[in-house]
């Protein structure tokens, strides 16, 4: 990843985490797949922001 | 991050073996077009990356570094195809020598193997756009927009932020694809249950109507009534789970059955018969009951006969024929009776079916019994049931069978006493209860309704998971596009302001207020360029060929500055700056020495012009140098190594090499002078040709010289600066010793220009010659070493501010108090 990659992933992380609109599990989990060398697939990436968003209704 | 000390070329390209010492300062290899120079910046390319850019891309199909890399004579030796760097980290200040062979291009060897040399090594690997050629200047101005933003978004590595940009909009699909599923599912599950209600509508389902269709059902299990329904809300609550629902005309349906066997057992009687009659016939010929007994017996002794002898009893018979039919006529008595086996057998089946659907009524009936407190009729229906199995269980051979034919002749059922009598009374015992199907219909609709509405439930729960997924979805992606965008516009933004200050740069004397956008787009990234400040249009639309390249070259350095920032310490141009026009090449070495003070650049040209330029204007030193001759398929490049011109001449002198030497002579003057009238601003008759003539030259730039002593000496004395004043004294004395002397063997210099009568020269006739024109020269050029620039005048004419060297060693005042 260069330098510009990895600033622009930085500043959106952040910004993220900001906006308290996401939950820590999503945000880590973005943080997570997102740093890798080998990006995840959408699926992957889908299932974990689902899954993100707790079960209390069920 | 590397810098290159030397070069070390073996059997690579068009090269067989070259030495560069470089010294990790910017160095020109110049010559004329196929003298071999790009197969120096292939070995550079080569050693730093493992690839060779001019062997990969468009129209290079069939060409690889492993069968082209090595040289045309080596191609099956790609072992000796190698390329030694000895290189410096700027970082570390550590230096080590890398080496790479074709044979095994994916990788080097480093020594030493530091860390710090290693990721020195890797960055330069990473960017193989630390060398570049004229044909990739010009693909960053003139390409399509949306191409532009591929080589733009390539060179600056920014394909990853593309990549997680269509990610994060394919996993916005994959939320909202799961989101219409379980909105899907929602609806089945909500249209299963109100089907359940026989509910038409198409309101909410917690409505009124689902309350009062479930405690209908309720109040017929007399339970209490719900006041509401909740998504949560158990529809069977209080439901007692007192075994299955009474279901009264059921009941009685199984009671009748059973008798109706009992009395009128038809097929039963039917299938007895059958098998009486075949039992009959078994009992009426003893040896058919013997033949199938013996049957398989003497179907072995026949396959076993191989003599006069019985395979079974060793009995002696008079012939093999004679005892193979005795066999065979047992074996057909006993076929007949394999056919009544089968006739016994079938109506053996038959009877225990029957027998099987008389036990399955007995067990349905028996719970009613106990159910309704006849226990004496229901303790007789189990023995009765337990009999009856024993029985059927028993008709499965023909021996069985025979041993049944007491019970079978008889009663096979042998009904027990009472048990008609007991039926009858259980049957109007039932029929005077009260029918109970309503209730079993209620609870069991209760239970099938609360399976649905927890379907509901869980599909509803999943509905609300994916809606906040789709939504958390959306907020990442337009959080991540807004991060991103900002950041590329605010990269393209600088980039801009640094492409656009450098063309300013090179191009300040009619282009002073150039602009330049990129402008990012929907995957596009548009250019446009000012115009004459007459308005903003595409690079191609109105510039010459001569101002797109000088723009490629410029938005190429402002791009890799904002990629490399400190780490830009190393570019090799290959043939690139030729594409500058004449007028620009100053302020375009200028730019690379000021801008990019510690960027070692490695440039080749087939200008002589130009590589003079860059060593005049201080960019490259007077010894950074290498110019190549020519090119032979067998030697490779014809090239001078030494690097200062009076070097050259020296060995030359030394060799006896008169006319090489007189030749260097000459066309250096040519070439300096022509410098030299140009940096002082000397004045010469115009010549549409531009071929002046040296003796015109020489004049002039002496004259200016002069004349610009002057001044210095007017500027010192008005700014009564002694030491300005005596500097320019020493300078001027200098003068009035080189001059004359240069003038005295000017007679040679025009011999050496316009004859070849240097060809009787001897050493001895051509040293004065040497000697003098070098300290004329001197006289326009900085003493220090590491400058060693010609001299410039700053300032228009008339208005002259300053006569100075690259360095500022040199730097006479010419303006007056």
């Amino acid at each position: 990843m260069s330098t510009i990659e990895s600033e622009v992933l930085a500043a959106f992380l952040e910004r993220i985490e900001a906006s308290g609109k996401i939950s820590s599990d999503v945000a880590d989990g973005l943080q997570r797949m997102l740093i890798r060398d080998k990006l995840p697939s959408a699926e992957e990436l889908a299932r974990m922001i689902t899954a993100g968003q707790g079960d209390a209704l069920a | 991050v590397i810098q290159i000390d030397a070069i070390h070329i073996e059997e690579f390209r068009g090269i067989r073996e070259l030495d560069l010492q470089l010294g990790s300062k910017s160095f020109v290899v110049w010559g004329p077009n196929g003298s071999g120079k790009s197969g120096v910046v292939d070995a550079i390319d080569f050693v730093l990356t493992g690839r060779i850019a001019r062997l990969s891309g468009t129209g290079t199909g069939g060409v690889s570094v492993l069968r082209h890399g090595p040289h045309v004579y080596q191609r099956d030796n790609a072992e000796s195809a190698k390329v030694v760097l000895t290189i410096r980290d700027t970082a570390s200040g550590q230096s080590g020598v890398l080496t790479r062979t074709v044979k095994t291009a994916h990788t080097f060897i480093l020594s030493p193997d530091t860390a710090e040399l290693r990721a020195a090594v890797a960055l330069a690997q990473d960017h193989p756009e630390l060398t570049l050629s004229r044909r990739e200047i010009i693909r960053y101005v003139l390409a399509e927009p949306g191409k532009r933003q591929q080589e733009v978004q390539a060179l600056l590595k920014l394909e990853r932020v593309d990549q997680i940009r269509r990610l994060l909009v394919a996993a916005r699909k994959k939320s909202s694809a799961e989101f219409d599923l379980s909105t899907e599912e929602v609806r089945t599950a909500e249209a299963v249950m109100r089907r359940h209600l026989d509910l038409f509508t198409t309101t909410e389902l917690l409505g009124p109507e689902v309350t009062t269709a479930i405690n209908k059902r309720r109040a017929v299990l007399g339970l209490v009534p719900l006041d509401t329904i909740a998504i949560d809300t158990d529809l069977r609550a209080d439901i007692s789970d007192d075994g299955p629902a009474f279901n009264k005309s059921a009941a009685l349906r199984d009671i009748r059955a059973l008798t109706t066997g009992i009395t009128e057992p038809a097929t039963l009687k039917a299938a007895t018969g059958q098998l009486l009659a075949a039992l009959d016939e078994l009992t009426a010929d003893p040896d058919i009951l013997a033949s199938l007994r013996h049957h398989g017996l003497v179907e072995t002794g026949i396959s076993l006969v191989d003599g006069p002898s019985c395979p079974l009893c060793d009995l002696p018979w008079p012939d093999v024929q004679a005892l193979k039919a005795h066999l065979q006529a047992k074996l057909d008595r006993s076929a007949v009776a394999t056919a009544l086996e089968s006739q016994i057998l079938t109506a053996a089946a038959a009877i225990r079916a029957e027998l099987g659907s008389f036990i399955g009524l007995i067990q349905t009936v028996c719970p009613l019994a106990v159910i309704d407190g006849e226990g004496e009729l229901a303790s007789r229906l189990r023995v009765w049931g337990a009999d009856l199995t024993s029985v059927a269980n028993s008709l499965t051979t023909v021996d069985a069978a025979a041993a049944q034919r007491q019970r079978i002749t008889t009663d096979i059922l042998a009904t027990p006493a009472d048990v008609a009598d007991g039926l009858a009374a259980l049957q109007a015992t039932i029929t005077a209860k009260p029918d109970q199907t309503a209730t079993s219909d209620a609870k069991t609709f209760l239970i099938v309704a609360q399976e649905r509405w927890t379907r509901v439930r869980l599909a509803r729960a999943r509905r609300a998971k994916a809606s906040t997924a789709q939504i958390a979805a959306q907020t990442i992606y337009d959080t991540y596009c807004t991060v991103a965008d900002e950041a590329l516009a605010n990269l393209y933004k600088t980039v801009e302001d640094d492409f656009s200050a450098y063309y300013r740069q090179i191009n300040a004397d009619d282009e002073s207020s150039f602009r330049a956008a990129l402008e990012q787009s929907g995957g596009k990234l548009g250019l446009s360029v000012d115009f004459y400040g007459i308005g903003m249009y595409p690079p191609a639309a109105y510039h010459s060929e001569g101002h797109q390249d000088g723009m490629g070259v410029c938005l190429y350095l402002a791009l890799i500055k904002r990629l490399l920032g400190d780490d830009f310490r190393l570019a090799v141009l290959d043939d690139v700056v030729m594409s500058v026009d004449r007028n620009h090449r100053r302020q375009f070495c200028a730019l690379l020495k000021n801008t990019f003070p510690d960027v070692q650049f490695i440039v080749t040209t087939h200008d002589e012009v130009w590589a003079r330029q860059m060593q005049s204007s201080g960019l490259i030193g007077r010894k950074s140098q290498a110019r190549f001759h020519g090119w032979t398929v067998d030697g490779g490049p014809v090239c001078d190594l030494s690097g200062d011109i009076w070097d050259r001449i020296d060995t030359d002198l030394a060799n006896d090499d008169i006319p090489g030497a007189a030749h260097k002579i000459r066309r250096y003057l040519e070439a300096a002078t022509a410098d030299l009238a140009e940096s002082l601003g000397a004045r010469v008759t115009y010549r549409a040709d531009a071929n002046y003539d040296l003796g015109e030259l020489l004049t002039a730039v002496k004259g200016r010289h002069g004349d610009l002593l002057k001044k210095a000496a007017a500027s010192a004395d008005s700014w009564n600066n002694t030491h300005a004043r005596q500097r320019v004294q020493d300078i001027k004395d200098q003068r009035i010793k080189v001059i004359p002397a240069q003038e005295c063997e000017g007679w040679a210099i025009n011999k050496l220009v316009h004859n070849n009568d240097w060809a009787t020269m001897g050493r001895g006739d051509f040293a004065p010659i040497l000697d003098t024109s070098r300290q004329l020269l001197e006289l326009f050029t900085c003493g220090n070493a590491d400058c060693g620039s010609w001299i410039y005048v700053v300032g228009p004419p008339g208005k002259e501010d300053s006569l100075r060297c690259n360095c500022g060693s040199y730097n006479l005042n010419l303006r007056c108090k």
